[in-house]
C-alpha cells in the first residue's frame, strides 16, 4: 500500500529532524531545555508509533486515510502555493495595491476562471475594498514596496 | 447598587443606544476578517474614545468585544476560516453542516450559543464579580500548569483517524511553541540565528494558516466546484432561531460551557481559544454520540461558540474587581476605564457604580442585540458559499494576507501563515488532524511557565508543591477522566470501525 | 486580455502614486508612523496612543500607533531602526528593556543603541516593590532584613529576564545581598494576581500599574526607586531614604532611525514638547499613573550609554 510508505516515510522525516533538534536542545541555559527536550522526546517515541502502525493487519485507521482517487487537479494547490510566495515577493518590492493586482491576474487563471466578470470583481472591487478598507478605517499601513522608496 | 432607574435612563439615552449598535456591527465586521482580533478593534477605537463621556465609550468597546468575538463563527461557518483564533473549534463542526448545505443551522446554533454565552457572562459580572474574582485569585503557578494538562489532554479525542497522528500533531504544536526568547534566560530557542523568530511563532498567523490556507490549498483541488455541495434539505428556508428540538439538544451544552468559559475567562492569560477547546472536549465527553462530534454536531458548535462569549465577560471581572485583565482585550478596556478617570478595583462599584451597571448591563444587552443583528447579516453572506471556488480562493487568500500582515504589520506574519498553511495542507493530505497542532501551541506555553515557576517556587520540594491545593487536585481527576474517556472511545471506535473516520477524509 | 492587465498594473500604481521625497520643511506632509514594540492595551501602547492622538491636532497630520511585537520588543524596535530615516517612522524606545537585546551576546543582534535617532524621553515609570496589603512587613527595611534571614525562601514575580523589573531585582541583590527566587511572567496581570493570590511574596512592577491598587489598599508599595517620592504615591519612601541606591525605572521615549535630517529632528521635538506640555495631555497622563520627563536629546543619549556597562555587570555579559 502506498500510503504505508508515505506515513513510514514522514515518521522517519519528523524523527531525524527532531533528534537533531534535541541534540540543540541540550545547549539551552538550564531549565530553558527541559520543555523542548521534553516534546521531541514525545515526538519522537510518536513517529516510532506511527512507524509500528502502517504495518497493516495491526489498525485499521492507516487504511482509511487511503485517499479516494477522484478526478481532482492534484498540482494545482501547489502551483496556488508558489504564487503566494510570489505574491509575499512582489509585495515586498512594488507594494501591496500592484502586488495584489499581478497576483490576482496570475491567480485567477491558474485555478481556471475565465468570465471576465471576475477578474473584474476580484481585481478592481475585493482589492480596492481591503486597501481602502485596511488603511483608511484600520489604519494598518500596507506595505508601499521597496521600488517606491 | 444604583437606582435602576438611573441605569435605564443611562442606556436609553441615544448616544448610549448609537454606540452599543455602532460597536456591534464594527465587532461583526472585525470578527468575521481573519487576523483581525478583538483586541485590535478595541485599541484602534481607545483614542475615539478619549473625547467620548465615560458611558457611550465604554459601552461602545464592551460591544466591539462581544460582537468581534462572536462573529468569528461566521467566517469559521461558512469558510472553514476562523474569523478570531477562538472560533477555531466551531469550525470543526460547523463547516461540515455548510457543505451539506445546512449552514443557516450552524449560524442559528452558534448565534444562540454565543448570546447565551455572553449573556451569563454579563450576569456573572454583574452579582458574582467579588466572589469569582477571588477564585482566579487561587490559580498559581500549579494551577495554570494542570489547566495547561487537562487542556492538552483533549488532544487524543481530537484526532478522527490514527491516534498516533493526533498526538503527534499535538506535540508538535507543543514544539513549536517553544520557539523564541525564553522569557526565563532570554537564550534564543530554536531561532537559526534569525531575528524574526525571536518572537516566536505568532499564534494567530498559525491559526489563519492552519485552517483557512490549508482550506484554500484543499480547494484548489477542485477549483469549480463550491463549498457548499447540496441544498439544505428543507430548502433554503432562513431561521433566525434554533428549533425546539434544537435547544433541547444543546442545553446542557451551553449551561456546561457558559460556565466553563466564564471560569476560564476570570484567570489572567486564559483566553477565549483555550475556553473554546476545553468545553468543545468537556461537551464531546459528556455526549452519548461522542462519533458525531467532528462530523456536523450542533453540540460542537454550541460548546465552542458558547465558551467564548462566555469568557469575554469573565475576563472582565477581575479587570473591574482587582484591576487584574482576564484577556489581552480587557487589558484595552481597563486603559479606557483608568483613561475616563474610573479605577478598577473592589470600590468601583461604589465610587462609579452607576456608570458600572450601565456599562454591564449594556454589555448584557450587546450581548443579545448582536445575535439580531448578525442573524440578518448572515443571511445574505452565507450566500458566499455557493461561489465556486476559483472565486472564493482569491478572496480568502487576499484576506488571510492581509489579515496577517496587519496583526503586527510584518511580512514574517505573512510568511508564517503561509508555512503553517502548507504545512496544514501536507497534514491532511497524510490524515493528521490540525486541531490538536492549534492546542499544543496555545497550550505549551502555560504548561511550561507553569512547571517551571512550580519548579522555582517549590524550592526543591516539587511534587508536594503541585499537588498541595485542592484545585490541582480537582484538575488532575479530571485530566485522568478526559484521558480515560478518550481511550475509551477509542477502544470503541475500534470494534465499530465503519464509523469512525469516513467523512473526515473527504474533502 | 493584455491591455486589460496593463491598464490595471498601471491603476495600480497611480494609486499608490509616484515617490516624492519629502522636503524636511513641509514634514509632516503625510500620515507618520509611530511604532509600538508591544501588544495594544499595555502601558506603552496606551502612552502611544495618548500621545498620537495630540501629535495629530498640532501637527494636523494623522499618527498612525503601529504595534510591531515579540522579540522582547526588538521585532518593533529593529524595525524603527531599518526603517526609511525620512520622519515618517518614529517608535517608542523602551529603556531598559532595550539592552538586553543588544548587549547580550547571544543574540548576535546588527542594531544597538547608535541605530537609532534619539529625539527626547516621555515617560519615566519607576520601579517599585509591592507586597500583599496583609504582608507582616511594613517597610521596606523590614522585608530586606526578613529575606537576608531566610534567603532563597523569598520570591518575586517579574516582567522577563533583562527587563527593568529584573534588573532592579538584580541591583537590589548586588547592594544587599539578599536572595530570592525570580518568577517571569509575560504580563503584569498574572503577576499581579500570583501577589494577591499568594503565590509570590514581592510583585516587582512600575508605579503605574499599582498605584492604584495601593490607593485602594489591595496592594501595599513599599519602595519606590527613584530619586524622589512618586507624586503618585506621596506616602510611599523611596528605596535610598532606606539606605538603598537602587534607582531603576521603566522609560520610554521617543526616537527614529539613524540619520534623520536635523530639520526634521528639530521639528519633532518641537511638536512633542507642544503635546506633552499641554494641560490636556498633562491631565491624561496623570490618571494612568505616568511620569512625564522630558529629557531632550543629547543628554537622553548619554544617559542611556552611561548605563550599558552597569547592566553588563549586572546581567553577567
Amino acid at each position: 500500500m502506498k500510503t504505508h510508505w508515505i506515513d513510514r516515510g514522514v515518521a522517519f522525516f519528523i524523527a531525524g529532524v527532531c533528534i537533531w533538534l534535541y541534540v540543540l536542545a541540550r545547549a539551552f541555559p538550564m531549565g530553558g531545555d527541559l520543555f523542548p527536550r521534553f516534546a521531541l522526546a514525545v515526538i519522537i517515541v510518536l513517529c516510532a508509533m506511527m512507524f509500528v502502525q502502517t504495518f497493516p493487519g495491526k489498525s485499521k485507521s492507516s487504511a482509511e486515510s487511503a485517499p479516494v482517487i477522484q478526478r481532482r487537479d492534484i498540482a494545482r494547490p501547489y502551483l496556488l502555493f508558489g504564487l503566494c510566495l510570489l505574491y509575499v515577493l512582489l509585495m515586498v518590492l512594488i507594494g501591496y495595491l500592484a502586488g495584489s493586482v499581478l497576483t490576482a491576474l496570475l491567480l485567477l487563471p491558474a485555478l481556471g476562471a475565465k468570465s471576465k466578470p471576475v477578474y473584474l470583481m476580484i481585481t478592481a472591487g475585493v482589492i480596492l475594498f481591503i486597501y481602502l478598507f485596511f488603511s483608511r478605517f484600520l489604519m494598518v499601513q500596507l506595505p508601499v514596496g521597496l521600488m517606491f522608496v | 447598587m444604583p437606582d435602576i432607574l438611573i441605569v435605564l435612563s443611562n442606556l436609553s439615552s441615544s448616544s448610549s443606544i448609537l454606540a452599543i449598535l455602532g460597536g456591534i456591527c464594527g465587532g461583526l465586521v472585525v470578527g468575521f476578517l481573519p487576523g483581525l482580533t478583538s483586541n485590535m478593534a478595541i485599541a484602534l477605537l481607545l483614542p475615539v474614545t478619549f473625547v467620548m463621556p465615560p458611558i457611550p465609550a465604554l459601552l461602545m468597546l464592551v460591544s466591539v468585544y462581544a460582537s468581534s468575538i462572536y462573529a468569528g463563527s461566521f467566517s469559521a461557518i461558512l469558510l472553514h476560516t476562523p474569523g478570531t483564533s477562538a472560533s477555531a473549534a466551531t469550525v470543526l463542526d460547523g463547516f461540515v453542516l455548510t457543505r451539506r448545505g445546512e449552514s443557516n443551522k450552524a449560524l442559528r446554533i452558534a448565534t444562540f450559543s454565543s448570546m447565551v454565552g455572553g449573556a451569563v457572562s454579563a450576569l456573572a459580572l454583574l452579582l458574582l464579580a467579588p466572589p469569582l474574582s477571588r477564585i482566579s485569585l487561587l490559580f498559581g503557578p500549579a494551577e495554570y500548569f494542570f489547566v495547561a494538562v487537562f487542556g492538552l489532554s483533549v488532544v487524543g479525542s481530537l484526532s478522527s483517524g490514527s491516534v498516533a497522528k493526533g498526538l503527534l500533531s499535538g506535540a508538535l504544536g507543543l514544539l513549536f511553541s517553544t520557539v523564541g526568547l525564553d522569557l526565563d534566560s532570554g537564550y534564543p530557542r530554536f531561532c537559526f540565528g534569525f531575528n524574526g523568530l525571536h518572537a516566536g511563532l505568532a499564534f494567530v498567523p498559525a491559526v489563519i494558516g492552519l485552517f483557512s490556507m490549508a482550506q484554500v490549498l484543499v480547494m484548489a483541488e477542485s477549483s469549480h466546484k463550491s463549498i457548499r455541495r447540496v441544498d439544505a434539505p428543507g430548502g433554503l428556508k432562513w431561521r433566525v432561531f434554533p428549533r425546539l428540538s434544537e435547544i433541547r439538544k444543546i442545553k446542557t451544552t451551553v449551561l456546561r460551557s457558559s460556565f466553563i468559559g466564564v471560569l476560564l475567562g476570570i484567570l489572567p492569560g486564559v483566553g477565549a481559544d483555550i475556553s473554546s477547546w476545553v468545553s468543545y472536549n468537556e461537551a464531546k465527553r459528556f455526549s452519548k454520540k461522542p462519533e458525531r462530534f467532528g462530523k456536523g454536531a450542533i453540540e460542537g458548535i454550541a460548546a465552542s461558540e458558547t465558551a467564548n462569549n462566555a469568557n469575554t465577560g469573565g475576563a472582565m471581572i477581575p479587570m473591574l474587581t482587582l484591576g487584574i485583565p482576564g484577556s489581552p482585550s480587557a487589558a484595552v478596556l481597563m486603559g479606557a476605564l483608568v483613561i475616563q478617570g474610573l479605577v478598577p478595583g473592589h470600590q468601583i462599584f461604589e465610587s462609579h457604580g452607576d456608570i458600572i451597571y450601565t456599562v454591564i448591563i449594556g454589555f448584557f444587552l450587546a450581548n443579545i442585540l448582536m445575535g439580531f443583528i448578525g442573524m440578518y447579516a448572515t443571511r445574505y453572506l452565507s450566500h458566499i458559499t455557493a461561489l465556486p471556488n476559483y472565486m472564493l480562493i482569491p478572496v480568502i487568500v487576499l484576506f488571510s494576507v492581509v489579515g496577517s500582515y496587519s496583526l503586527d504589520h510584518s511580512m514574517f506574519s505573512v510568511v508564517t501563515m503561509l508555512s503553517f498553511g502548507f504545512l496544514g495542507f501536507l497534514m491532511r493530505k497524510i490524515g493528521m488532524p490540525p486541531a490538536p497542532m492549534i492546542l499544543g501551541l496555545i497550550l505549551g506555553p502555560f504548561a511550561e511557565t507553569g512547571f517551571r515557576q512550580a519548579l522555582i517556587l517549590s524550592q526543591g520540594d516539587l511534587l508536594s508543591y503541585l499537588f498541595k491545593s485542592p484545585i490541582s487536585l480537582i484538575l488532575i481527576v479530571l485530566t485522568i477522566l478526559s484521558m480515560a474517556t478518550t481511550v475509551w472511545l477509542n477502544f470503541r471506535k475500534g470494534r465499530k470501525p465503519l464509523l469512525a473516520g469516513q467523512e473526515s477524509k473527504e474533502e | 486580455m493584455k491591455k486589460f492587465v496593463l491598464a490595471f498594473v498601471s491603476l495600480a500604481f497611480l494609486t499608490v502614486g509616484p515617490y516624492v521625497p519629502a522636503a524636511a520643511a513641509d514634514w509632516p506632509s503625510k500620515p507618520v508612523k509611530l511604532i509600538v514594540a508591544y501588544g495594544p492595551g499595555g502601558g506603552t501602547d496606551i502612552t502611544a496612543r495618548l500621545l498620537a492622538q495630540g501629535l495629530e491636532k498640532v501637527t494636523g497630520k494623522p499618527f498612525v500607533v503601529v504595534n510591531i511585537t515579540g522579540g522582547a520588543g526588538w521585532t518593533g524596535w529593529a524595525a524603527i531602526a531599518n526603517a526609511n530615516p525620512d520622519g515618517y517612522t518614529i517608535g517608542y524606545l523602551n529603556i531598559p528593556n532595550m539592552y538586553m537585546g543588544y548587549l547580550d551576546p547571544r543574540l548576535k543582534r546588527a542594531e544597538n543603541i547608535e541605530s537609532f535617532t534619539l529625539i527626547m524621553n516621555h515617560v519615566v515609570d519607576p520601579c517599585v516593590w509591592t507586597v500583599r496589603a496583609d504582608s507582616p512587613y511594613k517597610t521596606l527595611k523590614d522585608l530586606i532584613g526578613a529575606i537576608k534571614k531566610s534567603p532563597g525562601k523569598f520570591s518575586i514575580a517579574t516582567h522577563g529576564n533583562g527587563g527593568d523589573d529584573h534588573l532592579a531585582y538584580l541591583d537590589m541583590k548586588r547592594i544587599t545581598g539578599i536572595e530570592m527566587n525570580v518568577i517571569h511572567n509575560n504580563s503584569t496581570a498574572l503577576s499581579r494576581s500570583q501577589l494577591l493570590g499568594g503565590h509570590v511574596d514581592i510583585l516587582g512592577a512600575n508605579v503605574s500599574e499599582v498605584f492604584q491598587n495601593h490607593q485602594s489598599r489591595d496592594m501595599i508599595v513599599l519602595g519606590v526607586m527613584d530619586e524622589k517620592r512618586s507624586p503618585f504615591l506621596p506616602d510611599v519612601p523611596t528605596f535610598k531614604e532606606h539606605g538603598y541606591d537602587a534607582q531603576w525605572a521603566s522609560t520610554r521615549g521617543i526616537g527614529a532611525p539613524a540619520g534623520l535630517p536635523d530639520a526634521i529632528v528639530q521639528s519633532l521635538t518641537e511638536a512633542l514638547a507642544r503635546v506633552i506640555e499641554s494641560p490636556e495631555h498633562q491631565a491624561k497622563a496623570k490618571q494612568l499613573g505616568l511620569g512625564l520627563k522630558v529629557i531632550p536629546e543629547a543628554e537622553y543619549k548619554i544617559t542611556i550609554k552611561s548605563y550599558e556597562q552597569h547592566i553588563k555587570t549586572l546581567m553577567g555579559w
